[in-house]
């Protein structure tokens, strides 16, 4: 290739429409990312994420509940010895999301205790045989007095 | 929805743009001008509406109509003052000579489409995601807007918001972002998820018009656009600013402290108001997590080091006395939230202080981070094609032009931003978390931290398009 050639075929005119092409191409790609977010999204999902599916499990225990205070913790995952089990912890900060400006305290040693449990994993006959009563059930949350505790 | 909610959100953002406007010259054109300020002010807004919820909180209780009442005031006065302080400056700073500022080009115009298409498209995938996670991320409803609701519902017992009995969710952390949601609640007498989102988008699309507009001012429009762009198509940027995690603010305000500090190197011997808004924004930053103090503490060794090796031929104490007057408010905000609001962090501190010796002596640490460090350093904005070798084979394909002007602030900001990314380091290195699970979960985000002041200062090096095709020697590309 000549020399005169290559300065045409790399000039400044091609440098320059090759730099913007470089900066456009990326920029292109996220109006197609919103294509295909809109082709999979799903309208029936909305109020379905994680967090408002909490905030309505907790409502009915919400109202019972005093505004303020601190109240225990208690499920079926065992948080206090696993506490690197990322679900169990997101159950118990979402439960403390759903109640605040309740204090939850993630132990059972309080008077009030929340009960946060899995779908069928509560067990009514357990807690009086550890010094609960059951005040609430709703099924997979309830709500604990602990006898133990004046 | 609550019609107050827009009002809550638009008296904030007309607060911080009279008021950074106070400390700005006005330059031509007008719509950069007005962009640049909006911008601005929206940072600068939320910040200082947050500030003056937890003053007032602090010091007369919760009490919506007081605050409002406040709010409006401080608008009116600002406004006043804006108005007063317009009618002495006899004579505009004139605009300066750009190439390329005159008509737009076939070439500009087609990028101007092309920023508004990314950005609509932006907007779309920003609504979707929110659509999806209307409570944010993790972080933001595990820390920010739980905060938030502890004070909004708390009442008059808004300090349970810092009980040390909450440590899992960090009370030490700063309180931007949880109080000018508070805020918003308390504005218009309703919880919503309106308010957060809304801010995050807020503080998304300041970070974007603030970036753009700056390039406007220092450098071209069609930098401006492409800078635009690249911050558009970080998939990551947009993700984090819809799941409303406090990343986004903070690179606000880091970026915007760079800018700041550009414009006043320009006209070092004009007023000092930049360097007052970029000890404001640092502060802010500070105000929003605590990588802010981290940046603040690198600023300042960065401007050290550089004094030092000038040897005084530059004068020092002006500059820094007006970043430590803009910074004063915060810091004073900062140390008492800290000590009194929520001393609990400190005794953390301490407790990491202690180990360490212990950590830094553990060697097969050193190698694990670094990986770590490189490997989300190409990865961290989840792109589909990665920006770095093509911003490279664009600076190749321009080459590099940067104002005379602009060199001092670049060298202080890149050395900033390494101290910071060393500052990153010894954080990982010295945190008491396991530190795998650490690096996985939040080192994509302090990359993201740093990133719009990374494209901003690649586009102030860039030699623009404009400048290239003036030295072709073929007039307007495209006209």
């Amino acid at each position: 290739m000549r020399s005169a050639d290559r300065k045409a075929l790399f000039g400044p005119a091609v440098r320059v429409r090759v730099g913007i092409l470089l900066i456009s191409l990326p920029a292109l790609l996220t109006v197609w990312r919103l294509v295909e977010e809109a082709i999979s999204f799903d309208p029936r999902g909305i109020g379905k994420d994680v967090v408002t599916l909490y905030e309505k499990r907790f409502a009915p225990l919400k109202g019972m509940l005093p505004n303020k205070g601190v109240v225990g913790y208690i499920t079926d995952a065992d948080l206090q010895s696993r506490p690197e089990d990322v679900k169990a912890v997101q159950r118990f900060v979402l439960t403390q999301y759903a109640l605040a400006p309740l204090i939850v305290l993630n132990i059972p040693q309080s008077r009030l205790v929340v009960g946060n449990f899995h779908e069928g994993a509560f067990d009514p006959k357990l807690p009086a045989n550890q010094g609960f009563v059951v005040l609430l059930n709703f099924g997979d949350v309830v709500l604990l007095r602990n006898e133990a505790v004046p | 929805m609550n019609p107050l909610v827009f009002p809550s959100l638009l008296i904030p953002v007309a607060i911080g743009s009279v008021f950074v406007s106070l400390w700005l010259p006005w330059r031509k054109p007008l719509s950069s001008a007005l962009l640049f300020r909006t911008s601005l002010g929206t940072g600068f807004g939320f910040g200082i509406s947050s500030c003056l919820f937890v003053l007032g909180l602090v010091g007369w209780g919760p009490s919506r109509g007081g605050f409002i009442l406040a709010e409006i005031t401080l608008l009116v006065v600002l406004m006043a003052a804006l108005v007063c302080s317009l009618r002495r400056r006899s004579a505009r700073i004139p605009p300066e000579p750009r190439p390329g500022s005159g008509k737009a080009t076939t070439l500009q115009r087609m990028l101007r489409l092309l920023f508004y298409l990314t950005l609509a498209s932006a907007g779309g995938i920003f609504l979707l995601v929110s659509l999806q996670n209307p409570h944010g991320g993790w972080d933001a409803w595990s820390i920010w807007n739980l905060r938030a609701r502890f004070i909004y519902r708390g009442g008059d017992q808004w300090r349970e918001a810092f009980s040390p009995l909450l440590s899992r969710s960090h009370p030490d952390y700063p309180l931007l972002l949880p109080a000018a949601v508070a805020r918003g609640w308390s504005y218009i007498g309703q919880e919503t998820v309106l308010i957060p989102a809304m801010l995050s988008l807020g503080f998304a699309l300041a970070t974007v018009g603030i970036m753009v507009s700056s390039l406007f001012v220092l450098r071209t429009r069609t930098q401006g656009y492409l800078a635009g762009l690249v911050l558009l198509s970080t998939p990551f940027f947009l993700r984090v600013a819809a799941y409303q995690l406090a990343d986004v603010p903070l690179g606000f305000f880091i970026l915007t402290t760079i800018v700041m500090l550009c414009l006043y190197d320009r006209r070092p011997e004009g007023p000092p108001g930049p360097l007052l808004l970029a000890g404001m924004a640092a502060g802010f930053a500070a105000w929003t997590k605590n990588e802010g103090l981290l940046f603040i503490a690198s600023y300042l060794g960065a401007r050290g080091t550089l004094t030092l090796l000038e040897r005084g031929r530059k004068p020092v104490l002006k500059p820094m006395l007006f970043f430590a007057l803009g910074l004063l408010p915060m810091a004073i905000l900062i140390v008492y939230h800290k000590t009194r609001l929520a001393p609990s962090g400190g005794f953390l501190f301490l407790e990491g202080f202690r180990s360490a010796p212990a950590r830094l002596r553990e060697l097969s640490a050193y190698p694990q981070i670094l990986k770590a460090f490189a490997e989300k350093m190409l990865t961290f904005g989840e792109w589909r094609v990665n920006p770095l070798p093509v911003l490279a084979l664009y600076l190749a394909c321009l080459g590099i032009e940067m104002d005379r002007r602009d060199r001092r602030p670049m060298a202080v900001s890149i050395l900033a931003l390494g101290l910071m990314v060393a500052g990153y380091f010894f954080v990982y290195l010295l945190s008491p978390y396991d530190r795998q699970w650490y690096l996985t979960n939040s080192l994509n985000r302090l990359f993201l931290q740093l990133w719009p002041s990374l494209i901003f200062l690649f586009f102030l090096t860039a030699r623009p398009i404009e400048q290239a095709v003036i030295a072709a020697g073929q007039g307007r590309l495209g006209s």
